[in-house]
């Protein structure tokens, strides 16, 4: 009898067990289910809540790598973009060569992200230790992408060739892979490879709005790889092609001046410099525009003028050199320069608006907003481990970025300041060679009455016109200048 | 040719003539050398694109507004529309046609309303005026020059006067009259390809008035105040 209570109460455990493991399981699963639907029905909050039980509640593996992909996929949907990173990474743990279909698409969705965020590099760095088995052939040219970028970062120049000139030219990041691969020419002074791969980009990209960024970029490496190349014609017909409106109106400005310089073209040269040397960029940091001005000038024997330029520069610069040399001693680490460029203070006006002009530093701002309104936006759901583990991800992230931004801003900081001293050398040089000009000047004159320049007939061009400087900069006529000038050298 | 004054201009040639001088005082070398090389500012000149290029273009004004104020018994507003084809850039044939709301001023409230010194009321004033209906005329115009304003050297407009000449018909309430009419005008760019202009024209005409037999003719100015939104046609090129 007792023997027979036994059996039936271990038989009614045993029953028991199972049925509440086939429940629990079944919940596990209803939860994913109801995760999906909560997803396809646009119910985003409870989808990620239920989805996250799902992945805590299961270790089958492809059950687990389907609730993260659509995790993912719902913090996407709801901006959160680099949790929304996370967990496609995530459904890439554990690879099965059963789930091909399923990393494909995770893959495809963290490459976009990671690229928008800046970070494909990691991205590429995760998908090295993925087994390229398990890549779909669809998804190759982003995989190849990625793991580019993270061997370019890792300076591994070979690799990181090898992979992107893998990626197929159907691919949404061949023009991307095409512009690191002309940077990647480049740093090895190939200019001539350089300029094949810019051109590819400026054809890539010429003519969509949306990607009037990239092509503005590839537009003036072209144009210096053209110059550094020795073509200096080219490169002035290169640097002739941006207009105004291109964030770069500046810099291609002042980088136009030296071929135009080197092909004796000081019209345009010193009509280029004209402008940047204007009160509109007074405090824009363009001190080699002063200096070249000068060298030009001092070609052209125009002394006078060029006494001008050189005291405007000393007056202009001195402080900001005074200021940046304090800067530099109060500041210390990546840390003090970050703080110091997001509080607008212990740094010169100068230096930060050159680096609110900066493509790279405002984009890496713009990155660490996001992530920061990510980190708050993320305490409203339940604060699982799932949910925390993203949190403490995205803090990681912040750290990392803020102290990478930092670093770029400590190291523009020293480059400026070096440039600057450079170019007070230099002007403390002209300056000497000023009264050695003028002292061979009058010595070549022997007495005569000094060269005089006259009006010049000045002719445009059908459907322009010309108007004359008379002291005053107009904001409009900007870029326009032209020096309708001949030199003053007795030979 | 620059139109407006330049702001700054005495400032910065003064601080410019003052930086030189200083430095030409420094040693006999430096005045002699003060001419040598100098390059007066008149060498510098900003080519730019033509913004007001007129030559072969269209000018569509599908809206005016404005208004014929200065009558003492009368307040007219008009409202209309206008093309213009520019031969060159200073030349234009244009046709335009001119609609009118007419209101009388309080000018006949006043000379009606009641009187304290003469109590025995007397019968309200009519003023017999001939209400204009709408015009109908077509023209010349010329631009002899064009030139540009800048507020602080930044929000620079392109502006250019406009004189027109023209005749049609003024047509009033009771009679059709032949009109000519000059104009003055200024005409801004804000595009290559849209303008505005503001403009002041008198449309004379003889008007007949008083009973059949008994005609009185007079010549009667219409001075009118309009405003024109212009588009440009073609686009010039890039």
């Amino acid at each position: 009898m007792k023997i027979l209570l036994t059996f039936t109460l271990v038989l009614t455990l045993g029953w028991t067990s199972s049925v509440y493991s086939a429940k629990k399981a079944a919940g596990r699963n209803n939860n994913l289910e109801a995760g999906k639907n909560a997803f396809t029905s646009g119910n985003l909050e409870r989808a990620i809540n239920l989805l996250d039980k799902a992945i805590r509640g299961t270790k089958n593996q492809h059950q687990k790598s389907l609730a993260y992909y659509y995790h993912g996929l719902a913090l996407f949907e709801l901006g959160h973009f680099y949790s929304s990173y996370l967990s496609f990474k995530m459904a890439l743990s554990n690879p099965n060569p059963a789930f091909r279909k399923l990393y494909g698409k995770a893959i495809k969705n963290a490459a976009l992200i990671t690229d928008n965020l800046n970070i494909v590099d990691r991205l590429g760095k995760d998908l090295e230790k993925f087994p390229d088995s398990l890549i779909n052939a669809e998804v190759a040219d982003k995989v190849n992408y990625a793991k580019g970028v993270y061997r370019f970062t890792q300076r591994d120049l070979t690799g990181a060739k090898g992979h992107l000139k893998a990626v197929h030219p159907q691919s949404d990041f061949y023009s991307k892979a095409m512009f690191y691969l002309g940077v990647l020419a480049t740093q090895e002074k190939d200019y001539k490879e350089a300029q094949y791969y810019f051109k590819k980009v400026v054809e890539l990209t010429t003519g969509k709005k949306e990607l009037r960024d990239r092509e503005d970029l590839a537009k003036l490496n072209l144009a210096r790889s053209v110059y550094s190349a020795g073509d200096m014609e080219a490169s002035v017909e290169r640097f002739a092609r941006f207009t105004s409106s291109s964030k770069y109106w500046q810099t291609v400005l002042l980088e136009a001046s030296w071929p135009l310089m080197r092909l004796n073209d000081t019209t345009v040269s010193l009509g280029n410099l004209h402008t940047l040397t204007s009160p509109f960029y007074r405090e824009d940091l363009v001190g080699e525009a002063f200096i070249l001005r000068s060298i030009i000038l001092f070609a052209l024997c125009k002394y006078e003028e060029m006494r001008y330029t050189l005291t405007q520069f000393f007056e202009i610069y001195d402080p900001v050199l005074a200021a940046m040399e304090k800067e530099q001693n109060r500041l210390s680490g990546s840390e003090a320069y970050f703080n110091a460029f997001t509080n607008r203070e212990n740094l010169n006006g100068s230096f930060l608006r050159y680096l609110d002009r900066d493509t790279g530093v405002q984009k890496s701002k713009q990155i660490l907003g996001l992530i920061e309104t990510e980190y708050v936006d993320l305490a409203k759901y339940n604060q699982s481990k799932t949910i925390g583990m993203m949190r403490k991800s995205i803090r990681e992230l912040e750290g990392y970025s803020k102290n990478k931004l930092g670093k770029e801003i400590q190291g523009l900081h020293e480059l400026k300041l070096k440039e600057l001293v450079q170019q007070r050398e230099q002007a403390n040089y002209l300056k000497v060679e000023i009264i050695t000009g003028e002292k061979e000047l009058i010595e070549k004159s022997k007495g005569l009455p000094p060269q005089r320049i006259t009006d010049v007939e000045t002719n445009v061009f059908e459907g322009y016109q010309y108007w004359p400087f008379r002291g005053e900069y107009w904001e409009d006529e900007l870029g326009t200048y032209v020096y309708t000038t001949e030199s003053s050298c007795i030979n | 040719m620059h139109l407006g004054a330049k702001v700054g201009k005495v400032l910065f040639l003064g601080m410019l003539c003052g930086a030189l001088c200083a430095q030409a005082a420094e040693s006999l070398i430096e005045e002699q050398l003060e001419e040598i090389g100098r390059i007066p500012h008149r060498e510098i000149i900003s080519v730019q694109r033509n913004y007001t290029k007129k030559a072969w273009r269209h000018e569509l004004s599908p809206f005016t507004f404005g208004g014929i104020p200065f009558g003492t018994i009368r307040r007219t507003l008009i409202g209309g529309t206008g093309y213009a084809l520019h031969w060159n850039d200073w030349f234009a044939t244009e046709a335009n046609f001119l609609y009118t709301k007419n209101f009388f001023t309080s000018f006949t409230e006043d000379i009606n309303g009641p009187d304290e010194d003469n109590p025995v009321n007397t019968p309200p004033i009519q003023p017999l005026v001939q209400n204009l209906v709408f015009v109908l005329s077509a023209g010349a115009s010329f631009t002899p020059w064009h030139g540009k304003v800048a507020t602080f050297s930044r929000h620079t407009l392109y502006l250019e006067p406009v004189f027109s000449l023209g005749a049609g018909i003024a047509k009033t309430d009771s009679n059709t009259y032949f009109t000519f009419y000059p104009g003055i005008g200024l005409r801004v760019f804000f595009r290559e390809w849209v303008s505005l202009k503001l403009e002041v024209r008198d449309y004379i005409y003889q008007e007949v008035s008083g009973t059949p037999g008994s005609e009185v003719t007079s010549l009667t100015n219409n001075y009118s105040v309009a405003v024109s939104l212009s588009f440009w046609l073609p686009k010039m090129p890039r």
